[in-house]
């Protein structure tokens, strides 16, 4: 898994909050859009599972740990 | 020069705000915004281009003081403020450009709303086009302050003819540059729940834009 920094760990995590406030303003006409987006969605965090035993450093696994939570809000919205 | 200023700012600050609760005081922030005013655009300019986000320093201290004398005071700050931004807005010194951008946006929360639509209307083309300037901070404080248009007065917003090119420019601007990210998504949030439309809407300004909106959130997060 590539390390990644500070900086792109918030960007990632602002841009899955942006992506819950598009969804979750969402006109019934977008609904089809947001199915395949949750399909999305459940197949990025499906890959984060093998990840959670090739992870070694505390780094990684904070990482993975704040990726898979912005996932499944993603999902819940 | 940042304790020599801090002191007096936070004073300010501190009677700005108080004029918000006491009548009393109310007049007297209005007296005192007649000759702090043009010298919080001023220390605007003294940006530290090495801060953090986090770090507190003259040019954001002036920020927050204008901003809340901007909301103490409301109309009467519009003119000594627009004067600035326009006297400043194509300097050739970034520091300048990004002051007067950052002075627009300070003063979207407190006068009221139909006093500043037809400026943000002429504003909304200037600033979008800003977010392209040649300084990073400049183009980060134009995104900012269009993020504070479309928190505070989004209905000077028309959804025909200025949404798709801001739609367009935020969301280049989030692919484009980290230090202008953050700006951007915080201005997008807003919009996304701005144009909402009624729970349960068929259809919302935003719906035309909605799928190229995820695809390029999406392709953001796989980073």
């Amino acid at each position: 898994m590539a390390s990644s920094s500070d900086g792109d760990a918030q960007l990632r995590m602002a841009a899955y909050e942006l992506l819950n406030a598009f969804v979750t303003n969402a006109a019934n006409d977008s609904l089809p859009v947001v199915a395949k987006l949750s399909d999305i969605v459940l197949q990025r965090l499906e890959n984060t599972i093998p990840m959670q035993q090739q992870i070694v450093s505390v780094d990684d696994r904070n990482t993975l740990e704040e990726i898979q939570t912005s996932l499944t809000s993603a999902l819940l919205v | 020069m940042s304790p020599l200023c801090d002191t007096p700012l936070t004073i300010l600050q501190t009677q700005a705000e108080g004029g918000t609760d006491l009548r009393p005081y109310f007049n007297f922030a209005r007296v005192a915004a007649r000759e702090v005013v043009p010298v919080l655009l001023e220390l605007l300019a003294q940006q530290d281009e090495d801060a953090a986000d986090e770090d507190y320093n003259i040019s954001r201290a002036a920020y927050q003081c204008l901003q809340l004398f901007a909301q103490t005071v409301g109309g009467d700050i519009v003119q000594v403020v627009l004067g600035f931004v326009e006297r400043n807005l194509r300097h050739d010194d970034w520091h300048w450009r990004d002051a007067a951008v950052s002075a627009f946006g300070a003063i979207m929360e407190g006068p009221d709303d139909k006093m500043l639509e037809p400026l943000i209307k002429q504003a909304l083309p200037v600033l979008i086009q800003m977010m392209e300037d040649t300084a990073v901070q400049v183009q980060d404080s134009a995104a900012y302050t269009l993020g504070r248009i479309c928190e505070n007065v989004s209905d000077a917003i028309d959804p025909q003819t200025h949404l798709p090119p801001l739609v367009r420019s935020l969301f280049t601007g989030l692919s484009s540059n980290p230090k202008m990210a953050s700006s951007c998504c915080w201005a997008l949030m807003n919009l996304a729940d701005r144009f909402a439309g009624e729970p349960g809407a068929n259809v919302n300004p935003l719906s035309a834009h909605f799928p190229d909106s995820v695809t390029h959130i999406l392709r953001v997060t796989e980073r």
